[in-house]
């Protein structure tokens, strides 16, 4: 009987508990949840990590040179939910996002096999919409399967340009023109790229 | 009565209140800490990808893909001749998710021919498989585990659990007061100790509560599991409890959860384990060390045929399905992963500096992080199972004592740098001292591409064929002694064009051209090659009296191996949140460092190394049509044995030596470059096929003076690359006259050869400034000025 009672008081009490959070049955919170901190869109600049001992400033780059270009990825794409929408302060450095017109696939004299080819379309959607970092990690994906495409290195190129990365930008059309061998619209794309890059905002 | 009960509510109440408040916290928020996982590169299949049968079967077994007669369920395959039928598992990556899919394959002649939709028969142009989880970063607690949701749990799984651990767990209200009564009977009558406790009860005492048996701590256990209970959901509970669970260890790590407890004993996603497997770890709750099915088997295999005994009486299975499994072997894969470094300590070890630039500990430890790495297991794996075998035989043929040499390489891609595999040491598998990244050490002839790379900067001075003088060398130091470095094989070898110079690996001819281009200058290549440190710019440097680790020798090599472009050698690719976010991307980039012309022309001498120079082992060890490009470096008396190499695919670093820095008896060639060819000729390497670059032109020349062919001569000549514009203009004298000649000088003091002549500024250095690039005006004038154009092209 006691038992009874003392069972009885217990689940009155559980009730009252429950009910100061007004739910009396919550379904628990998602089982785990990150620190924003964690997300690099956060932070201020990001810096382009190196390999190497803790100190930065190793593998010859002083601080400050080119590679530390801030923001260079900080505009990492939000998983594709509901609105596809352009985010344009995700691209803040872009300032006008520069842009070159592509250098078509079929002026290239360069023969590309389909798997790079499929990543290449899946870039020029990404690009299209605004996912300009999506974009770049897609183009480097296809940059291993071929990695002596010229016309990878060129929209690697053209990604940079829009982000506002010129240095890089630079790099990437000089490289994309050096294995272009005689696709003269290749490389004469890569010196519009150029020349945007280097020319004063 | 009533107001007596309300007098004892109060206090209880507020109690209660109070832990259901510890409770929520706790609760909802984040449960645990949640380690990042650490996945190697994702291997890409598309028709042509060169992967060959055996390195597809190898990925597949890594990945812990069942070899089936009938791939029907996911992570199962099936062989016959050319042809893999593959049902691949579903992953979420950073940028979308890969589906499941049935994959007809076709693989010949180490490649991939074609890969269909086996459902649909269309082609498909790019499958990625799920990357292997290579590691993960764990807190110092030592508690390790995956996280399942209620829906990743099977169904079987849960009902087991039930079944025996608490069969009114969906009756009872957190606590079963029949069970408690049960096990009071037992323990008063039968003196045996009997546990009743819920499913609940043991995730509240795991989870909130310290490991002590009084009365004090069971009664709130009950408590709290009341309130629990109360609160949640029955199915949110017992996804808690699953993920709470300890079920095991590893070293210091604890094995935690089932979906850790999945991976940790069979090698698979908790989705493709079967009855057997389930039992086995359902079986596990109760003394995870006396069932451990790897250290005790037998205690293993009675308890889960218990446990499928009990499942069929309650009718969770069918009696013949339980009949079937308790036939079956234990099915537990060989431990692959112990302590921190998972099964490949050497790099988790650089995936942690690179990461711990840019995360706190706590983040790696505790936010289930995602981590995407470089690391191709097949080209890791293939490493390591060849270096070891070949210092035992290095050992052996040079009289060696046993098990002192040791080894550290690094593999990278040249056109990218990520690193595809770490050797920290001969024992592959074990965290330790990393030679790779921390054996800082002389590279000894490692350096000299360096030195004839800023050579190759003057083109009015120096081209391939420009004849170096190799004899004896004294250089004075004020105050000091005087220094004469001489061959590895004490000989003078007079006028030797530089190429050959530098594929002999000629001391006497290296350090004339480099004390004539200067150290300051090597050292500002070095610089822009990759070199972090700054050292003294002595003479001594240009033999390679510099210390660097394999790491970053592979730094600089890459930038040579990418004609020039310098990317920092990456580890990490993208670090995802728990949730399939993307949170950061370590992006490639690339940066011009060198100019493209000399770098070519380097590249062609670093080809001669291996057709004419220290490195014609490499000719019989491998396909001669590779055309490789590489170095050998050995240091004084033998203590450190290098070479460093590439292909248009890989660019590769290997060290030999001891880690007490006493010789090791082999030189470059006779060890580090044996210990390369055996690493590298399993992953096939792809050709080097050089791009030339614009600045390039070839000429015809006399092979022995480097002057322009002369066909008067007779003979053939020999076709050489030049910077545009600075070809030989004047033509070869005929043998009987060569030796009469006054070009090419012999430098007594260092003096350039040819083919112009700059002045000494009061350094002692030639005068290179840029008019004097240009003082060849005895050349025709069409050429030097497109040429100067063309190199200055070249050089900026």
């Amino acid at each position: 009987m006691k038992t009874l009672i003392v069972l009885a008081q217990l689940l009155f009490i559980v009730q009252l508990a429950g009910c100061t959070n007004s739910t009396p049955r919550v379904k628990p919170a998602p089982v785990y949840q990150h620190g924003e901190r964690v997300g690099g869109g956060s932070t201020s600049a990001l810096e382009m990590p190196e390999i190497g001992t803790e100190e930065g400033g190793e593998y010859g780059q002083e601080p400050g040179e080119e590679y530390r270009v801030s923001e260079l990825d900080s505009d990492v794409p939000q998983a594709p939910t509901d609105s596809p929408v352009t985010d344009l302060s995700s691209n803040s450095l872009s300032s006008g996002g520069e842009q070159v017109a592509y250098a078509g696939s079929a002026d290239s004299g360069a023969s590309m096999g389909k798997a790079a080819n499929s990543l290449l379309e899946k870039a020029e959607s990404q690009q299209q919409a605004g996912d300009l970092s999506g974009a770049a990690s897609t183009l480097e994906r296809a940059v291993r399967i071929e990695s002596r495409n010229p016309l990878l290195w060129n929209r690697l190129a053209n990604v940079r340009l829009q982000q506002g990365h010129s240095d890089l930008a630079v790099e990437f059309a000089s490289k994309s023109s050096e294995f272009a061998g005689s696709d003269e619209a290749l490389k004469q794309n890569n010196s519009e790229i150029i020349d945007k890059a280097n020319s004063p905002r | 009565m009533l107001i007596l009960l309300f007098i004892a509510a109060v206090p209880l109440g507020s109690y209660m209140m109070q832990l259901s408040d510890e409770i929520t916290t706790s609760f909802e928020g984040q449960r645990w800490a949640v380690p990042a996982r650490v996945y190697s590169r994702s291997m890409e299949l598309y028709s042509g990808a060169p992967v060959s049968s055996e390195r597809l079967v190898s990925e597949l077994k890594y990945l812990g893909y069942r070899k089936v007669s009938q791939p029907g369920a996911t992570g199962t395959w099936a062989m016959n001749g050319e042809r893999l039928l593959l049902r691949s598992r579903p992953f979420t990556f950073w940028d979308g998710v890969e589906p499941e899919r049935a994959l007809d394959i076709r693989v010949g002649g180490g490649k991939i021919k074609s890969i269909m939709n086996h459902d649909s028969g269309k082609e498909i142009d790019l499958v990625r498989l799920e990357p292997l989880e290579i590691g993960s970063i764990y807190p110092r607690d030592n508690e390790d585990r995956v996280i399942l949701t209620p829906d990743d749990i099977p169904e079987l799984l849960k009902k087991a659990l039930i079944t025996i651990e608490d069969r009114s767990y969906y009756d009872h209200f957190g606590i079963d007061p029949r069970g408690i009564t049960r096990a009071a009977v037992s323990t008063l009558v039968k003196g045996r100790r009997q546990g009743g406790s819920t499913i609940t009860q043991q995730l509240v005492k795991n989870y909130f509560l310290t490991p002590r048996r009084d009365l004090k701590r069971k009664s709130k256990e009950a408590l709290m599991a009341i309130i629990l209970d109360a609160k949640y959901d029955k199915e949110d509970i017992l996804a808690a409890y699953a993920n709470e669970i300890y079920l095991g260890q590893d070293g210091n790590r604890e094995i935690h959860g089932f979906g850790l407890a999945s991976e940790f004993f069979f090698g698979v996603p908790i989705a493709e384990l079967e009855i057997h497997q389930i039992a086995l770890m359902v079986g596990l709750i109760k003394a995870p060390s006396t069932y451990n099915p790897r250290r005790n088997p037998e205690n293993s295999l009675k308890r889960r045929n218990l446990v499928l005994e009990v499942l069929a009486e309650q009718g969770v299975i069918s009696e013949g399905s339980a009949a079937v499994a308790k036939e079956k072997s234990l099915g537990v894969v060989k431990k692959k992963s112990t302590g921190q470094g998972g099964r490949f300590p050497a790099f988790m070890d650089l995936v942690k500096r690179q990461l711990r630039r840019d995360y706190q500990p706590e983040d790696l430890t505790s936010e289930g992080l995602r981590i995407f790495t470089t690391m191709d297991p097949w080209v890791q794996k293939t490493a390591e199972s060849n270096v070891l075998k070949r210092l035992q035989q290095l050992e052996k043929q040079k009289g060696l004592p046993k098990g002192k040499l040791e080894v550290a390489s690094i593999i990278a891609t040249p056109q990218d740098g990520e690193v595809l595999a770490v050797i920290g040491g001969r024992k592959a598998g074990y965290a330790g001292f990393n030679r790779a990244l921390d054996a800082t050490r002389q590279i000894g002839s490692l350096v000299k591409p360096a030195v004839y790379l800023t050579a190759l900067q003057y083109p009015d001075r120096y081209a391939l064929s420009t004849p170096l003088d190799d004899s004896k060398v004294v250089l004075h130091n004020r105050g000091s002694k005087s220094w004469s470095p001489s061959n590895y094989d004490h000989k003078d070898h007079g006028d030797v064009p530089l190429e050959l110079a530098l594929a002999k690996s000629y001391n006497q001819a290296t350090v004339r051209l480099g004390m004539d281009i200067g150290v300051d200058r090597v050292v500002k290549t070095l610089h822009a090659l990759g070199m972090s440190s700054e050292p003294d710019p002595l003479p001594s440097l240009l033999l390679g009296a510099v210390n660097m680790t394999p790491l970053e020798v592979t730094q600089l090599y890459q930038t040579i191996a990418s004609g020039g472009y310098r990317s920092p050698l990456r580890a990490i690719r993208e670090v995802m949140g728990p949730e399939g976010k993307a949170l950061k991307r370590y992006p490639l980039t690339i940066k011009r460092t060198v100019p493209a012309g000399p770098v070519y022309l380097l590249s062609r001498a670093m080809q001669s190394v291996v057709t004419r120079g220290t490195s014609r082992y490499l000719l019989s060890a491998l396909p001669k049509s590779l055309n490789l490009a590489g170095k050998t470096g050995t240091t004084d008396n033998l203590r450190d044995s290098w070479f460093a190499g590439f292909s248009s695919d890989y660019v590769t670093v290997v060290w030999v030596g001891r880690d007490d820095n006493k010789p090791a008896g082999l030189s470059g060639s006779s060890g580090a470059l044996r210990v390369w060819a055996d690493m590298m000729k399993p992953l096939k390497p792809s050709p080097l096929d050089l791009v030339v670059p614009g600045t390039i032109e070839m000429a015809r020349v006399d092979s022995r003076s480097g002057m322009l062919f002369n066909p008067v001569c007779g003979g053939k000549g020999v076709e050489m690359p030049f910077l545009r514009g600075y070809t030989p203009y004047e033509e070869a004298y005929c043998d009987s006259d060569y030796l009469l000649a006054p070009a090419p000088a012999r430098g007594s003091s260092n003096q350039v050869t040819r083919p112009g002549r700059g002045s000494r500024d009061s350094d002692g250095h030639p005068d290179f400034n840029g008019d004097s690039w240009d003082n060849n005006r005895s050349r025709p004038s069409k050429k030097s000025n497109e040429g100067l154009g063309g190199f200055l092209r070249g050089i900026f």
